[in-house]
């Protein structure tokens, strides 16, 4: 008779396993792995473990930062600690928990991706960089902005000019914004929500700068063609005149809400912010720079 | 077909759509529904017959109230203060239709904003039952109002009362209205995000008058988005009445200062810029470390260093190895003599936030034992595998043999006699 010995080896399994899948997150259920993501992305850690001192984010102030990688593997190490109370399971998460780490990464886009709107699906770009900086940078606003405009737009760009992916965009409390971006920032700029753009005119003469409605042309405004906007002495504002003034200007018969609506749009605020690279372990200087341009100024 | 014009600003990724007008998807009134069946039998037993049912149906909308919730925006922002003579207020509504609900001459919006300094008006809560009493001063059209709304009797509405003649110069007339309300489509990816879930659609009102300033002086001002249900023509008011009453379905206040810098730009320069290190001379504290009190298991109590994960400056990804507890993720700084908490910290942060949602520590515990469920399967195929080769006849009594040890996952060690 013959006889067999059969051995079961979980760590040589495991070990076997990680060197046959390198890197190849398919390892991990999906649920997991957003998971992962999302504690990458720092969801749920409360304000007080994100700044440890309210001198570091003073009332109206903008605060950038790098994310620290080795925070928030010791993060997910945390979350995979439950459970796990046999040595077996340590095996476990030592050998693949910490796998999922770097896999992290190609899961990164999911959570803010999965919320956005089928009809906003068109407005998506691949990331058009395709670089393989895995920086997180960002920023945090503390201020009043956040509260009172609602529907703050950020887009911040790297050195090279080209946009960033945003990952996380999230209001902590009333007055406090947190925005992650892929990449390095090095401009960003804080826009005025585009839905609730001002409308009005320019300076006390209540003057407007006429802008093209031709195809192709929307929004540029036409040089040197500039409307007064009348008012009776209450200040309530001669809409049917501007909108046959509007008609002479443009050379056309059908003015409608849509194109008042654009004419009357005043110049969106923005805040524009630089970041200087600094030197390893010392904070990067930052200054910024204002400008209150029109959006549909540029050429 | 409504008209619309499309702004798009190249290489920004900024782009909206102005639309003239929405309809709402079935206006307010009472509808019929008919359904109609023909049944045919031909052949010899020729038959034709005819069955229809008719059901009743009402649409209504609100009419003297809103819903909060349908409002995103306001803009001068609600309490805000600054330059606003050349502005004329606006609101951002998330119902696209809204101001398209009720039908009325000329397919103009049955809603307009009304900017009022407090002088000029007053203001009350009343039930919608007294509203609609007839032949009461103020004044106010309660035969054009809808005959099917939403709200009960007894609910409460918000009404302003000022003065016919200063209601006939501000008020916008429905051509004016026309021209004043519109519709947008929104790229709303450079936003927050709860805000990309939303589907990019606003309706949005603008008010026809500039808010009322003064140089050197601050005027308080209530916007109000009223109805106009009624006040279609206004030159229907009688001439008598002195005053008018209009129901406010929204109103908020800003405050005009005749000389003060606008708003946003105004907050945005004011913005203290930088990055997350406290700003002085510590080149701990500049590094983004701050002193926190520190309690040990034992009792102990010290001062500890914390960073959270934001950090000032870019820095190396060490990859470190998981600690059996929170306490073991604790780095010692012997040039201070003190412990840096921050990994702990992260550490216990992680445990903590998944034992918050079951379902995901469910799911971790589960995976870890399918996995090595599978592993185990795996490798004890090969085990077959090899134990067939060498002895062919035996593999059917084996295969047996190990589904038995399948079931007895634990065991480290089998040993099998065939």
């Amino acid at each position: 008779m013959k006889r067999w010995t059969y051995k079961f080896h979980l760590t040589k399994m495991l070990e076997q396993e990680k060197t046959q899948n390198k890197g190849n997150a398919s390892l991990c259920p999906q649920e997991i792995r957003d998971w992962v993501a999302q504690l990458t992305l720092l969801k749920g850690v409360s304000l007080s473990c994100l700044v440890g001192d309210e001198r570091q984010l003073p009332p109206e102030s903008i605060r950038f930062f790098t994310v620290d990688k080795n925070w928030t593997n010791q993060l997910i190490n945390g979350s995979f600690a439950v459970g796990a109370v046999s040595e077996k399971a340590e095996t476990f998460n030592r050998l693949l928990g910490s796998g999922l780490q770097k896999t992290a990464q190609q899961d990164i886009y999911r959570p803010r991706q999965k919320r956005i709107h089928p009809n906003q699906r068109q407005f998506c770009k691949q990331s058009s960089n395709g670089s393989t900086d895995t920086t997180l940078t960002g920023f945090l606003l503390r201020s009043r902005l956040v509260g009172l405009w609602r529907g703050l737009e950020s887009t911040a760009l790297d050195a090279q000019g080209n946009p960033l992916d945003i990952l996380r965009m999230e209001q902590l409390s009333a007055e406090i914004l947190i925005c992650i971006y892929q990449g390095k920032i090095n401009r960003l700029v804080i826009r005025e929500p585009a839905e609730g753009l001002r409308f009005g005119a320019q300076g006390d003469e209540r003057t407007i700068r006429v802008r093209d409605i031709q195809e192709g042309k929307e929004g540029k405004p036409i040089p040197q063609k500039e409307l007064h906007i009348g008012a009776n002495a209450l200040g309530k504002a001669d809409i049917l005149g501007l909108a046959q003034a509007l008609k002479k200007q443009l050379n056309t018969n059908t003015l409608t809400s849509a194109e008042l609506a654009m004419e009357l749009i005043v110049a969106p605020g923005l805040g524009e912010f630089t970041t200087k690279e600094g030197k390893q372990n010392e904070p990067a200087a930052t200054h910024h720079t204002l400008s209150d341009r029109n959006l549909c100024d540029k050429q | 077909m409504p008209h619309s014009i499309t702004l798009q600003a190249e290489k920004e990724s900024c782009e909206m759509q102005f639309i003239q007008r929405f309809e709402p998807p079935i206006p307010a009134g009472c509808l019929k529904v008919k359904a109609e069946q023909q049944v045919e039998i031909t052949g010899d037993a020729q038959e034709q017959d005819r069955m229809f049912t008719e059901k009743q149906f009402q649409i209504a909308y609100r009419a003297f109230t809103m819903d909060v919730k349908d409002v995103w925006s306001v803009s001068p922002a609600s309490q805000d203060s600054g330059k606003f003579a050349n502005q004329l207020p606006h609101i951002t509504l998330k119902n696209k239709c809204f101001p398209w609900l009720y039908e009325t001459k000329g397919q103009a919006p049955w809603v307009a904003l009304l900017a009022v300094t407090h002088k000029e008006q007053q203001e009350r809560d009343i039930t919608i039952q007294e509203l609609l009493e007839d032949g009461k001063e103020p004044y106010f059209p309660t035969q054009a109002q809808p005959s099917i709304y939403l709200e009960k009797g007894e609910d409460v509405c918000h009404v302003v009362d000022i003065d016919r003649s200063l209601f006939l110069q501000i008020a916008p007339n429905g051509e004016e209205r026309s021209l004043l309300s519109h519709g947008k489509f929104l790229n709303l990816l450079n936003k927050s995000d709860d805000q990309v879930e939303m589907d990019g659609f606003f309706s949005c009102i603008i008010g026809s008058r500039f808010i009322p300033s003064e140089t050197g002086e601050t005027i308080p001002c209530t916007v109000h988005l009223v109805s106009m249900l009624g006040y279609e023509d206004l030159t229907s008011i009688p001439d008598t009445c002195k005053k008018v009453r209009l129901v406010s379905l929204y109103r908020w206040d800003v405050f005009s200062q005749g000389d003060a810098q606008e708003g946003f730009t105004s907050l945005m320069e004011e913005l203290d810029c930088g990055t997350i290190g406290i700003n002085c001379e510590n080149d701990w504290l500049r590094q983004g470390y701050v002193p926190k009190r520190h309690l040990f298991r034992s009792g102990e109590s010290t001062l500890s260093l914390y960073r959270g994960p934001l950090l000032p400056f870019e820095n190396q990804n060490l990859l470190q190895e998981s600690p059996k507890t929170s306490d073991g993720a604790m780095v010692f700084h012997p040039e201070l003599g003190m412990f840096d908490v921050s990994f702990s910290t992260a550490w216990q942060m992680g445990r903590l936030l998944t034992l918050q949602d079951r379902a995901i520590s469910e799911a971790l515990v589960q995976w870890r034992k399918e996995k090595e469920k599978s592993l185990r399967r795996q490798d004890v195929d090969g085990f077959l595998r090899s134990m067939a080769k060498e002895a062919p006849a035996s593999s059917e009594l084996a295969s047996k043999a190990v589904e038995a040890i399948l079931t007895q996952i634990g065991g480290e060690d089998e040993t099998l006699d065939v």
